[in-house]
């Protein structure tokens, strides 16, 4: 049997938030639903890197007055997610505006925003 | 695939489809649950104490600095190819200038239709948020912040002010001032390596806190005395703070920290705010008006 | 607890602060149209208020720093920002 804590709803709201990104990426025709589906998608991936941080009954990792030094390396949760996660939404925000930008040209280009019509080449 | 297409057998099949994929990620992730090892992190909050008492600040631009250095200019090409790809870039002078494009109307915003309270309201809020940000950065060694927030705090000011003020916008940074404080943000971040470079032959070495030779750390002996005591004072002693916790006190000191802190926060404001720029207003637009 | 003091123990309370205002001079230069006396008497008072709300950086232990008893602290580094801005701006004259 599963315990029901924290971590494990976690990772299941992560594991959805993949799942439907992947969906929409996959499914949907509009462009600017498959780019909110890509940050859902990055969403879920930042929410599983950060979940693997979870120390149970842990302290956030920011010294404040109060706080023992000695007991912190094991009280505090592991640094390694969110560090990550920091530089994944950076990314995030960087490949959103390529994505935005791209699908702004191909708007011009061919005056529609379905993904069908663009593969095929109609031109307006 | 158009939406109509998912009605039917495919639209089953793509449901059974992704209820697959969900339990296999769901199961693969549920491995890990309660099972991480502890890994590095441990040492790292165990060296907390001596550094800044923002464990992450210390993360990810002290150990793993020259990492994030190289990460940081991934947003700056995001910026470019925003740029080229809206702008004057080789997208539209060669594919599409010839053909006829569908005609791009004005993406000024209709400043008029904006209620007078909103546009007194603005200018207050504009400036506090810039100063925000500001505190944002400078607190980033001692409590949650960072130069990437300051940079997002600051471009979400300069986009309230594209939007209340339009082309009168009270925050009116130019493409020249974006482009020169985000390439000197990159730079700043980049030769604050070359002062550990040159004593320890590491690039990005935190040469103010100095972790690694001062001794504070037991079983690391091989680089005794490595960093001069001027270059340490240089570096050290302006961001030393003295950490009270219930087990004694430490007189900490990020180092560099803070002032990679600002290169970061100027390279964000360029990048976003080029960003935020160049999808309101396009790049050649101002051109245009000088010439 | 370390007691109430008025110079700052260490440096690194003072130099957020003088960051603050150094790059507040940076991003107030940008700033432009006309602010009347009365908004920029306003605005500080806001940022004041607002500096009283987000209390000073935690480890700060000088009256400097904006550390006045364990409850009540201002942050001395948002006025500092604000106040740079409108010195900068007054430095490069409002540019049109």
């Amino acid at each position: 049997m599963i315990e029901l804590n924290l971590q494990f709803l976690s990772f299941m709201a992560a594991a959805v938030l993949v799942v439907i990104g992947l969906g929409g990426m996959l499914f949907l025709d509009n462009l600017i639903k498959k780019i909110i589906a890509f940050t859902l998608l990055s969403d879920g991936v930042n929410l599983a890197l950060v979940t693997l941080g979870y120390v149970e009954g842990g302290i956030v990792s920011i010294l404040e007055p109060g706080t023992s030094g000695a007991a912190f390396p094991t009280n505090a949760v592991l640094i390694f997610g969110p560090g990550i996660v920091l530089t994944n939404i950076v990314i995030g925000v960087s490949t959103t505006a390529v994505l935005v930008a791209v699908t702004m040209v191909l708007y011009q280009r061919y005056g529609t925003l379905k993904a069908s019509k663009v593969l095929k080449g109609e031109r307006k | 695939m158009e939406s109509k297409a998912l009605k039917g057998s495919r639209g089953i099949i793509a449901v059974i489809a992704l209820m697959i994929i969900f339990v296999g990620v769901s199961t693969s992730l549920l491995q890990l649950n309660g099972n991480v090892a502890r890994g590095i992190s441990p040492e790292y909050n165990a060296l907390a104490p001596y550094e800044a008492p923002n464990n992450l600040a210390s993360w990810v631009y002290d150990y793993r600095g020259f990492d994030t250095l190289i990460e940081t200019g991934v947003i700056y090409v995001g910026a470019l190819v925003s740029v080229l790809a809206i702008g004057r870039g080789i997208v539209r002078t060669k594919g599409v200038a010839e053909e006829a494009p569908v005609a791009q109307s004005s993406m000024d915003f209709h400043v008029s239709s904006l209620n007078v309270i909103l546009k007194y309201f603005g200018i207050p809020v504009i400036i506090l948020i810039v100063a925000y940000s500001l505190l944002v950065l400078t607190g980033a060694a001692t409590s949650g912040g960072g130069g990437f927030q300051c940079g997002v705090i600051f471009s979400s000011a300069f986009l309230l002010g594209m939007i209340f003020y339009g082309k009168k916008n009270p925050l009116n940074l130019s493409k020249k001032f974006l482009i020169g404080i985000g390439g000197f943000g990159w730079a700043l971040y980049a030769l604050l390596g070359l002062p550990g470079y040159l004593v320890t032959g590491y690039w990005q070495y935190n040469v103010g806190a100095d972790l690694w030779s001062s001794g504070l750390i037991s079983g690391v002996s091989g680089m005794s005395a490595v960093v001069p005591d001027i270059m340490r004072q240089i570096f050290g002693d302006p961001f030393r703070i003295l950490l009270v916790l219930s087990d004694g006190t430490y007189a900490s000191t990020a180092g560099i920290v803070p002032l990679i802190n600002i290169g970061e926060a100027f390279n964000v404001i360029g990048a976003i705010g080029l960003i935020f720029l160049v999808f309101a207003y396009g790049y050649t637009d101002e051109e245009g008006k000088s010439k | 607890m370390i007691e109430l003091q008025l110079f700052p123990a260490l440096a690194g309370e003072v130099t957020p602060i003088v960051v603050a205002f150094v790059l507040g001079i940076l991003f107030g230069t940008q700033l432009q149209g006309k602010i009347s006396k009365r908004m920029i008497g306003l605005i500080i008072g806001l940022s004041i208020i607002a500096a009283v709300l987000f209390e000073a950086p935690i480890f700060t232990w000088s009256l400097l720093a904006g550390f006045i008893s364990e409850h009540i602290s201002i942050s001395v580094a948002f006025v500092a920002a604000t106040i740079g801005m409108f010195v900068g701006k007054a430095f490069r004259g409002g540019r049109e």
